[in-house]
Parts: structure tokens; C-alpha cells; sequence
């Protein structure tokens, strides 16, 4: 078969299958929505959290990075996994403990203080903005070359894709 | 919340197997060995010089014949790649999106133990990629400058390599070529593809021997290597498509997971948490989506201009993570001591300072050509690069946390009981 | 068993904080110290085709992290077991 109807097969492929278990899944889910997580095995939310965690970076940049740089690339291999010894041990136990949902609620509590959350929330929105920007940059490549067009193009197609995702998925 | 994380699951399932099936078939291609992690340490696979080499140290000796680096050789200042590690080690850490996945598991026994599982998974790409870098810049060169591949390493020659003729580039060539991000000039007029380090003033000499006039593979976007690789390699078209499939996987599930988490950050602790607490929910749920939509507009102008590649922008923003958010947390749990005014002093010193140091250097915010000094080693302060200076802001963050804790009056006995209970299994 | 409930969970901090410290200098070892600093002197050596500071970078450092990550919940879910045993006796006590 003719690669690019390969591709569009595949690839049309993997979102009838994310479509279809996100479906399967909600009936059965909206009840225990807000006991978000009970009854998910560690190993499961491992396999999730490693899915939400590899981004178009890890995916698509890393090995080009390493390729042209090699050795000095060992800074994102070893800051992309150490990191998550300094999770599991400073950080996860003890906000799990706190039980509370998000990052900016956790430092208003502990803090005591409207104050101290407004600014985490800042500093939240500042570096997932930069985050999403080098995500764009990895969606608009993915998609220039899946569709066979111009790398800007390609951003502007990916950027439509990925609100449609976020406001369903949301 | 269990409907989204087996989605997640099909998607990691998909992403892993679209990277390490290729990776494992150029493996199997160039040393024998399936395993990428065991080949890339392996001996290459019938060489024509005769005598078997490691891989690595094969590759090494083709990037010296084309006047770059050796691979496996330290290229940058040993201050920036430990800062750069550091950073983007304590970003992870307070990176939100991340985090908030630690919140959903059923208690904090399976907190510690999810974190581990996350890492096996994430280990699995993670120790594959230097096998795909390495064994894609090999093809590469192999493709556009075959001659120098087949030769022993470091063989005196006096005629020019043979280099592959632009007319007979391969079909993955021409497909790139659309995308704009790969690039042809033919500078001496032969109609070969020289790739070569023009940049090296050690080589131009022997470049100027081979009657070469520069590097002609002007442009070659580093983000399109691993997409390009199964194609360099010759594989199978299902391993093509399979990777196409992970590609955009990987980029649509943290591109929208990201995007949920700035719309539920303005929507719920920003408007329904401190500014306008009796919102309905129905307005909080325009305003995330409208927070949403003003996000990725932004992110999409300036990613149409990114101020790097992929790898290094998102390096960016763990640095302000690293600066802001991780000291904020950690000092939270480990010192009673560090009150209100602390906090938001440390947190704002260490995402301003961080903030301008990056804009410095790649454009206030982030708009091209606003810099104030150009990005190279050179200009920047002891040699630590903007991605690398988020070690250094969160080390601002705690310094003036504990200068102001010290200054100021020590929290109530409410923190600290909170203190107290966090830290109780 | 005449300690007081705030005294065991100072002896259960004390215990976690010296396993922090134990695990912190470990991947300190062998991302920045194997990795880094000292990955020039260890290329002299070579494990198969790796150079070994090239390795510990790009490999080893990441395997001893996920090691390093079960072995903290392991020996932290066997102190919480133990300090929550001695809870319970408190109270019966």
C-alpha cells in the first residue's frame, strides 16, 4: 500500500481506539468521577502518567537532540527521570497526604495565604504556557509531515486539533 | 477520571511500541542485537573495513571525518550541563501537570510506589533514545555521505568522498523537503549533497581539498529526526505509519492534558477560589474554555516562531518551574519555618529572575528579534545557558525565602499543625 | 513503650530524613558525580561498546533511579507499618 494512505490508515486507526474506550469507559465512570483514582492500580496510573508525561519533547526532540549533540544530551535524559526520585521522595507522599487537588490550593493551605496562591497560580500559567509552546512546535512537525504540508500549516491544523481534544476531553 | 487514564493507557501502548519497534529494527540493522539499549554498546554488523568496531566508537570516527564533535564527547561547559540537569531535574518535580497525577491515587503508600511504576514506563523511551539519536545520525550520514561511512576510521584520503547526488535523493528527502524543514543549496554547483561541519576551522582545509563550499543540508531541523528515521532507515511502511501515529500521540495528549491544567488554573483557583468565589459553574466552565483558547493562540504564534527546538522551549519552562514552584512545595513540607511572606517573596524572585534571564537572551516574551544580547555561549553569565538558569533561580527562591522567614515573624500554630499532619503516614 | 505521640513522630521524621539522605546522595552519585563531573576519568574504562561515564549519563543513572524510587517506598511502607503498630499500641496502652 501506498505510504501516505498508510499512514492516514494508521493513524485514523489510533484515534478510533482512544475514541472508543473513552466511550466505553464514561458510562461507567461518571459516578466515581470525584473519587477520581480509586480502584486504579499503581501500575495503570504509572502507564497513564507516563503517557501524559512524554510529550512531543520526549517523543519527537529528545533522540533529534541527542543525535546532534549526543553525550551533552544526557542533561535531558538524566533531568527527565531524575526528577521523578525527587517526586516520589520530597514531593507525591506528602501532597497525596494533604489531599487536596491542585498545586496552587496546596501552597494557599500550607501557607496560609490568598496571596501565595494567586502567585503560584501565576507562576503555574507562565510555565505551562512556555510548555505548550514547545509542544506546538513538535505537533506542527507532526503534522506537516503527516499531511504533506508546510511547517507553519501544520501548526495552524495541530492547534485547531488540539482545542478540539482539550474541550472534549475536558 | 478512570475514562481518561485508560485513554492514557492506549496512548502509551501505542507511543511505546511506535518508538522502540523501529528503533529495534536499526538495531537489528546495524549490530544484530534487537535490544537498542544493548546495541548501541554492541559491535557493528559486517563493516567493509575489514576488522568489527563498536558501534559508538564507529560513530565517533564518522562525525570526526565530517568535522564535528566526536558523540560520545563532551561538547558544552561542565557548569551549564550540570546546572541543565539540576533544572530540569527540580522542574519535573513542580512541573503541576505532573504533580496533580499523584493526587488521584488511592493514598500515599501507592503515591510513592506510582511514582516508581511512571519511571519504569517513562525509562523504557527514555533509555531507547540515545540508541535512536545515535543510530539516526549514522544513517543520516550514511545516506548523504556513503563513502565516509565505509571507510576505516580516520583514513587519510586525498580525493573527495563521494556524496549522494541530489537527483537520486530518496523518497523521505523530497517528502521533508515540503515541510520546509529540511533544506538543499547546492553551493558548489555538483549537484551532491555535502553534509559536512562548515563551522569547524580544523576541517575547512580538508573540506576545501574535497572542493566542498560549505555545508549543503542547510537546514535540518533537529525535531524531525526521529519522525525521518524509520524512512532513512528503510523500514517497513507499517513502521512509518506507526511512528507517525506515536508522534501525534505524544504531542496531542500533553499539548490538551497542559491545556486543562491552565484553564482549571484561572477558572478554579483563580476566579472561584479568591476573585469572584460565587461564579456559577457554568461560567467557570466558559472561562477555563476561554482561558483555553487565549492559550493556545498565544502558544501557537509563538510556536510558529519557537525560540528553540521542541526539547530546549520545553526546557525553558521546567527551568521556571524549577525557580518557582518546587521551592515553594519543598519548603512547605520540610521547614516549619518559612511563612507567607517567604514563600511569596522566594517564588516571585525566582520567576522574575529566571523570566528575564530567558528573555535576555531569546526575546521578551518570546517575540522574535526583541533579545537584548545574542544566544551564544559567550554572552552568557559563567557560561550558564537560559535553559540551565532555573537551577539558579530556585537557588534565589530558597536563599530569600530563608533571609525573609529569619526577618519575619515565625508561622502560627495552624501551619504548623498542618506541617505536622502532612508529614504523619 | 513510654514515648508520647509527638515524640514517635519525631523518631518516624528523624528515620524518614536519614533515608532521604541516604537516597538523595545516591542519585547525586550517579547522575551528577558519574555522569558529570567524573565522566571524563570513567571513559577511560568501557562496559562493551560504552564508554562507562557516557554510560552512567545515558543509561546507568536511569536505572538506578527507578531502583532507587522502589527501594524508598519499600523501606517507607515497612517504617509506616512500624510506626503505625506503635500508634495502636499507644492507644490500647
Amino acid at each position: 500500500m501506498e505510504l501516505q494512505s498508510l499512514i492516514y490508515l494508521v493513524v485514523g486507526f489510533t484515534f478510533l481506539v482512544y475514541i472508543t474506550i473513552a466511550i466505553v469507559t464514561r458510562a461507567s465512570s461518571t459516578g466515581e468521577f470525584y473519587v477520581a483514582g480509586k480502584g486504579i492500580h499503581p501500575v495503570a496510573n504509572g502507564m497513564a502518567t507516563a503517557a501524559d508525561w512524554m510529550s512531543a519533547a520526549s517523543f519527537i526532540s529528545m533522540a533529534g537532540l541527542i543525535a546532534f549533540i549526543g553525550y551533552d544530551a544526557s542533561a535531558y535524559l538524566m533531568g527527565w527521570t531524575g526528577g521523578y526520585v525527587l517526586l516520589a521522595l520530597l514531593l507525591a507522599p506528602y501532597l497525596r497526604k494533604h489531599g487536596k487537588f491542585t498545586v496552587p490550593e496546596f501552597i494557599g493551605d500550607r501557607y496560609c495565604s490568598k496571596a501565595a496562591r494567586i502567585v503560584a497560580v501565576v507562576c503555574l500559567i507562565v510555565a505551562s504556557i512556555t510548555y505548550v509552546i514547545g509542544q506546538m512546535k513538535g505537533v506542527g512537525v507532526a503534522f506537516s509531515r503527516f499531511l504533506e504540508i508546510e511547517f507553519e500549516m501544520g501548526v495552524l491544523v495541530g492547534m485547531c486539533i488540539v482545542f478540539i481534544y482539550a474541550v472534549l476531553g475536558g | 477520571m478512570k475514562g481518561i487514564t485508560y485513554t492514557q493507557i492506549a496512548q502509551y501502548v501505542i507511543l511505546i511500541f511506535a518508538y522502540t519497534v523501529p528503533a529495534a529494527f536499526i538495531s537489528i540493522q546495524l549490530t544484530g542485537n534487537p535490544i537498542p539499549q544493548l546495541g548501541l554498546g554492541s559491535e557493528m554488523l559486517a563493516t567493509t573495513a575489514g576488522e568489527s568496531t563498536y558501534l559508538l566508537d564507529k560513530l565517533d570516527a564518522v562525525l570526526h571525518d565530517l568535522g564535528f564533535a566526536a558523540f560520545t564527547e563532551q561538547k558544552g561547559s561542565t557548569i551549564n550541563l550540570f546546572l541543565l540537569t539540576l533544572s530540569l531535574m527540580i522542574g519535573t518535580a513542580g512541573l503541576p501537570h505532573v504533580i496533580i497525577r499523584f493526587f488521584t491515587v488511592p493514598g500515599v503508600k501507592e503515591a510513592r510506589s506510582s511514582a516508581g511504576w511512571a519511571l519504569v514506563f517513562i525509562a523504557i523511551l527514555y533509555t531507547t533514545a540515545p540508541a535512536v539519536g545515535a543510530m539516526a545520525i549514522f544513517n543520516l550520514a550514511k545516506t548523504v555521505q556513503p563513502e565516509i561511512t565505509q571507510q576505516a576510521p580516520r583514513q587519510a584520503r586525498d580525493s573527495a568522498p563521494e556524496s549522494l547526488s541530489y537527483n537520486e535523493r530518496p523518497e523521505w528527502f523530497k517528502t521533508w523537503e515540503t515541510t520546509g524543514l529540511l533544506e538543499f543549496e547546492d553551493r558548489n554547483g555538483d549537484g551532491k549533497i555535502q553534509y559536512y561541519n562548515d563551522k569547524n576551522p580544523e576541517f575547512s582545509q580538508t573540506a576545501s581539498e574535497y572542493g566542498w563550499q560549505g555545508n549543503e543540508l542547510v537546514t535540518v531541523d533537529r525535531d524531525i529526526m526521529v519522525l525521518a528515521n524509520p524512512e532513512i532507515a528503510q523500514l517497513p511502511n507499517w513502521v512509518i505509519a506507526l511512528v507517525a501515529a506515536g508522534g501525534i500521540a505524544a504531542a496531542l495528549s500533553t499539548a490538551a492534558g497542559l491545556l486543562l491544567a491552565i484553564s482549571s488554573a484561572i477558572s478554579h483557583d483563580l476566579l472561584k477560589g479568591t476573585f469572584t468565589p460565587n461564579i456559577s459553574e457554568k461560567t467557570e466552565l466558559n472561562a477555563g474554555r476561554f482561558a483555553m483558547a487565549g492559550a493556545i493562540l498565544v502558544a501557537g504564534y509563538l510556536g510558529i516562531n519557537p525560540p528553540g527546538f521542541a526539547a530546549q522551549v520545553v526546557a525553558l519552562a521546567f527551568g521556571l518551574a524549577a525557580s518557582s514552584i518546587f521551592p515553594a512545595l519543598m519548603m512547605g513540607i520540610f521547614s516549619k519555618r518559612i511563612n507567607e511572606k517567604a514563600a511569596i517573596a522566594g517564588m516571585l524572585a525566582g520567576l522574575v529572575s529566571t523570566l528575564v534571564y530567558i528573555f535576555i537572551y531569546k526575546g521578551f516574551f518570546f517575540i522574535p528579534d526583541t533579545h537584548l544580547l545574542a544566544n551564544t555561549p559567550d554572552n552568557w553569565l559563567l557560561g550558564i545557558s537560559p535553559e540551565a538558569f532555573g537551577a539558579v533561580g530556585a537557588f534565589i527562591n530558597f536563599t530569600l525565602a530563608f533571609v525573609v522567614a529569619r526577618v519575619t515573624p515565625a508561622p502560627s500554630q495552624k501551619i504548623i499543625d498542618i506541617v505536622n499532619k502532612i508529614r504523619t503516614p | 513503650m513510654a514515648l508520647t505521640s509527638k515524640q514517635k513522630q519525631t523518631v518516624y521524621w528523624q528515620a524518614n530524613l536519614k533515608l532521604l539522605a541516604f537516597c538523595l546522595s545516591i542519585w547525586f552519585c550517579v547522575s551528577f558525580l558519574f555522569g558529570i563531573l567524573l565522566a571524563d576519568w570513567l571513559n577511560q574504562f568501557s562496559l562493551a561498546g560504552y564508554k562507562l561515564g557516557f554510560w552512567f549519563a545515558q543509561q546507568g543513572s536511569i536505572y538506578t533511579f527507578v531502583a532507587l524510587i522502589f527501594f524508598y517506598a519499600h523501606k517507607m511502607n515497612k517504617l509506616d507499618s512500624r510506626f503505625q503498630a506503635d500508634e495502636k499500641q499507644g492507644d490500647t496502652e
